[in-house]
């Protein structure tokens, strides 16, 4: 046998190339297959071989007492050092701990908070193949929205290659359900195709999937919902009173999770749509959302081309007008706000998502930069066990070590609180954030980024430190000559500056964000919201109206009574199908159409420019007379409406008034066109009408007892609900108003973190100067003097940082603020005054220890001189 | 100057007498001469390598061998230090063993 072939056991070699030392392991390794070769000639192979293995044990009892015994007794060297630095210098210990626990703990929530939205819709078995119509058209200045007409998913399955199943759904008015004694609102509900239970995954606890919605009257429910109306009974079978109808249930479904973006309590099947509403199911009627489920790689742009040609063939009307249809991944949908009208969707907002993730980071960062300032600051203390060590023969790696060490125990001892933290604040940032968010700490995820935040903040923290502290030069140090030098304080003045601009950034996105939101608020939307109730046209409240008004109106505390189809803040139906004198060849406007009654337009205080209010004395208006707003108006190109030929579909008519613009909608939006019908039969609101009731300011009590005992008198069934206008109208910037808290607190917390950053520093950063303090006093100088001085340094800083922290801040609340058509124009105040504020507080920082400084008695300073 | 470990100083002797022959089993089989116990060739090289690395011998090579997989003999001898170092343990040795005669346990 050939002897190169046979060699010693390769990982045998590698061990011991591991554990001997390697300046003698080339003659070490050398020996040793000598000995292998003599003994394999000797004794054979297996011997050979078994000899050199044992050559392991040999050498390890040496290598473990030299390597990993000195190591240990280093790292016991280490751990003092760290412990008696962190008990010897407790308050920049606080300074640090607190300042990483509180960034960790910030960074922590929101990355539970992107983790949540990022989870939206992926626990379908099919999820990678479903995909959403979206309609989008330059004319009717649609950007995508998720309407799609009825008959559009059928014809596409037929004609259009690789969909596999399609599902409809459309979200239905609020419905009373009866079940024996008990009766409740249901809001939650959707109609769709039986085949969702095909496409998406909503497990079923009873029922069968497959005929669970084949009946007209058939219903679905989730097990809260079960428990609701039948407690421990068998729901399976029984049938619910919908609104007069009897409903059969015919399958439970487990609750949906909360990131999925389709929510529901109950299901009822498409063709439960002629029972409940009046939807048109034509082409031309964008009323449902429909998903595809599509073979596995299919491409989408195509389809989506394809969809759009089967619509045009089949004439619709908005195809024709160029509308085209898109397909939409379903990952993709929870974080795209655009079709964010559908009240059953949850829609979250990509660009949050990003902002909130920017200012985690910020705030974690100034809390490094608080470590970093520290470590470097306190240099000359530390400096002298640096030239120890190095003297001793520590390298410059091993020092490097040592100080990442020490930021790694640090960041971990800070973790702990962290996570103490983020338990505490937890449960008001869920309600903050309408969030059901928990720490589990199970979570590989969750542990990863965990993990990561630890390494990324030490290895953060402990760089500059690292480094610059590990090369001081010994003989320098150890002179005892040293002071820090010039690098070191201008790395500081950067970091102190970074921190303050990013501080001020924040503090002028809040003051921006609470002044647009209160703008919001408080702007004049052109109608009263104050004081008026509205409750449902539910029962037979549509049906005796006229009784139901009088009886309310004869209470004093009742000042009028009003029926609209729609409520504006709400639901809104628009359509282009109007014809008017003197209307151009072509021309379209979307108008927005809504039906009110006699005592609308004086209820709301709506001001009418031209023309005058739907009268009784003038038998026609109930058919044929039209308001329209200002915009409207405009967009039509029309001169001296009042009088005009108006008409829509069949119903022809004039125009008698013309309305100021008002804001009806959310400030998010421009004032839309908008035209008013008389509401003649309130019973035909049965759906989303309502009826306004404006009451006395004063006795709101009162008013509220007697509209329920009206309420009660006319629907013994329906349960009372009101809602007052103006809490409706605040609650259309809910989600603005959410992120305006999250951001003021995480401005809070990066103010503060920056502030004991430059307490430490300042404290510190005197502590230096006592001397220098104490002569200046004994030649003279004034108190005020030395605070000023003290002082100039940092307020010189915190002002840099404004200099920085303006253009940016600028930049991105711009940027926010036009997502609203209405908003404030940033005055030079949002940044004036965070940027005094910022001053003031690091002054107030500053000066408690300038001022100690300053009033300490010089004898004592100049002591040890 | 600090003291050698045992096996150090029996290491450093066995260069001493092995003189141009000392290479890894050379000095393995005379350390187990001297000491009357197997040491294992692994177990030579760590305290070989602190002796090395503190500077009391030196290493040079010889022509590569195929026996040793193509490496070269490295031959251990001592430096300066190595020589000062094995005298102070003989100086060490005869101070505390001076006026001891016979070594012999006592009866009461």
């Amino acid at each position: 046998m050939n002897r190169q072939t046979i060699k010693p056991p390769r990982i045998a070699v590698r061990i011991l190339e591991f554990i001997i030392q390697k300046d003698i392991q080339y003659g070490a390794l050398g020996d040793f297959e000598e000995q292998f070769y003599w003994m394999r000639k000797e004794h054979g192979l297996f011997k050979a071989r078994l000899l050199y293995w044992k050559q392991i044990a040999g050498a390890l009892p040496y290598f473990i007492q030299n390597t990993i015994i000195w190591s240990l007794i280093m790292f016991k060297n280490y751990l003092k050092t760290i412990f008696r630095n962190t008990t010897r210098h407790r308050g920049y210990s606080f300074i640090n701990l607190a300042g990483l626990a509180i960034g960790m703990a910030c960074t922590l929530l929101i990355l539970l908070w992107v983790k949540d939205e990022l989870s939206y819709d992926r626990f379908h078995e099919n999820g990678k193949n479903i995909y959403r119509i979206m309609s989008y058209g330059t004319k009717y200045m649609i950007e995508g929205i998720d309407g799609t007409p009825a008959p559009l998913a059928p014809a596409v399955k037929e004609e259009v290659p690789g969909i596999v199943n399609y599902a409809r759904f459309s979200d239905i008015p609020k419905l009373v359900f009866k079940y024996a004694d008990k009766v409740f609102y249901e809001t939650r509900g959707l109609i769709a195709d039986p085949s969702i239970f095909e496409i998406f995954t909503f497990p079923f606890v009873q029922g069968d999937p497959k005929t669970a919605l084949s009946e007209p009257l058939d219903i679905v429910i989730t097990e809260t919902m079960a428990k609701k109306y039948f407690g421990t009974e068998d729901p399976m079978g029984k049938t619910i009173e919908v609104e007069g109808n009897l409903a059969a249930v015919k399958g439970v479904i487990r609750d949906i999770p909360h990131n999925s973006h389709i929510q529901f309590d109950f299901l009822s099947s498409y063709e439960f749509i002629e029972e409940v509403t009046n939807y048109g199911t034509n082409w031309g009627a964008f009323n449902f959302v429909t998903y595809l489920q599509l073979e596995a790689n299919r491409d989408i742009h195509e389809i989506g081309k394809n969809i759009t040609a089967v619509a045009a063939k089949n004439n619709c009307p908005q195809v024709k007008d160029g509308v085209e249809f898109r397909l939409q991944p379903l990952s993709a949908i929870h974080l795209d706000n655009r079709g964010a009208f559908r009240n059953y969707a949850e829609v979250g907002d990509r660009k949050y998502v990003y902002v909130f993730s920017i200012i985690a980071f910020f705030v974690l960062f100034i809390a490094c930069v608080n470590f970093m300032n520290l470590s470097t600051a306190r240099s000359t203390t530390r400096a002298k066990e640096v030239g120890m060590r190095k003297t001793v023969g520590a390298s410059r790696k091993n020092l490097i070590l040592q100080f990442f060490g020490e930021s790694l125990f640090l960041t971990l001892t800070a973790c702990v609180f962290a996570l103490i933290l983020v338990i505490v604040m937890l449960p008001a940032f869920n309600q903050i954030a309408g969030k059901d968010l928990k720490l589990d700490l199970i979570d590989i995820q969750l542990v990863f980024g965990l993990i990561i935040i630890v390494l990324l903040t030490a290895l953060t923290a402990g760089s500059y430190p690292a480094i610059y502290l590990s090369s001081f030069k010994p003989v320098k140090v150890l002179k005892g000559v040293f002071k820090s030098e010039g690098k070191g304080k201008t790395f500081r003045k950067v970091l102190v500056v970074t921190q303050f601009s990013l501080s001020i950034a924040l503090l002028i996105g809040t003051s921006v964000t609470y002044n647009q939101l209160r703008f919001l608020r408080h702007s004049k939307l052109g109608f009263n919201t104050e004081n008026i109730v509205y409750v449902p046209v539910k029962e037979n409240i549509g049906k005796s109206y006229d009784a139901f008004k009088a009886e309310l109106l004869s209470d004093p505390n009742i000042n009028s009574v009003a029926a609209q189809y729609y409520l504006f803040a709400d639901e809104s139906f628009r359509t282009t199908g109007y014809d008017w004198e003197g209307k151009e060849r072509g021309q379209q406007v979307d108008i927005i159409l809504n039906l009110v009654d006699y005592d609308f337009i004086p209820m709301m205080g709506l001001e009418l420019v031209e023309g005058r209010n739907f009268s009784k004395e003038y038998a026609t208006d109930a058919t044929r007379a039209y308001i329209l707003n200002e915009e409207a108006i405009k967009q039509m190109r029309m001169q001296n409406p009042v009088g005009k030929q108006f008409s829509y579909g069949q119903r022809k008519g004039t125009i008698i008034g013309v309305l100021k613009n008002a804001h009806f909608r959310s400030l998010h939006l421009k004032i839309e066109p908008h035209v008013l019908f008389f509401l003649d039969d309130v019973s035909a609101a049965t759906e989303y009408g309502v009826i306004l009731i404006k009451i006395n300011g004063d006795k709101t009590e009162e008013a509220l007892a007697k509209i329920q005992g009206v309420w009660k008198e006319f629907n013994p069934i329906t349960p009372f609900e009101y809602h007052f206008l103006d809490q409706k109208y605040d609650s259309l910037y809910r989600k603005e108003q959410k992120i305006g808290t999250i951001l003021n607190a995480f401005t809070l917390f990066a103010v503060i973190i920056s502030c004991l950053g430059l307490f430490g520093l300042a404290s510190f950063l005197t502590e230096q100067r006592t001397r220098e303090i104490g002569i200046r006093k004994v030649l003279g100088a004034s108190e005020s003097s030395i605070v000023f001085l003290l002082s100039k340094q940092f307020t010189k800083w915190v002002l840099i940082a404004n200099i920085f922290a303006w253009p940016a801040a600028y930049f991105i609340m711009n940027e926010w603020l036009k997502s609203f058509a209405y908003r404030i124009s940033i005055g030079i105040w949002a940044f004036v005054l965070p940027g005094i504020l910022a001053v003031s507080i690091a002054l107030v920082t500053v000066s408690y220890q300038a001022i100690r400084a300053a009033w300490a008695n010089p004898a004592d300073s100049l002591r040890y001189e | 100057m600090k003291l050698l470990s045992r096996i150090e100083e029996i290491i450093l002797l066995s260069i001493w007498r092995l003189d141009d022959r000392a290479y890894g089993m050379a000095i393995r089989e005379d350390v187990i001469k001297a000491t009357g116990k197997k040491w294992l060739l692994g177990a030579i090289y760590g305290p070989l390598g602190r002796l090395h690395k503190n500077g009391y011998v030196l290493t040079s090579k010889a022509e590569p061998t195929p026996e040793r997989g193509g490496r070269s003999k490295v031959y251990y001898r001592l430096s300066r230090e190595g020589i000062k170092a094995l005298r102070e343990i003989q100086r060490v040795n005869s101070v505390i063993w001076d006026g001891i005669e016979e070594l012999k346990f006592k009866e009461e």
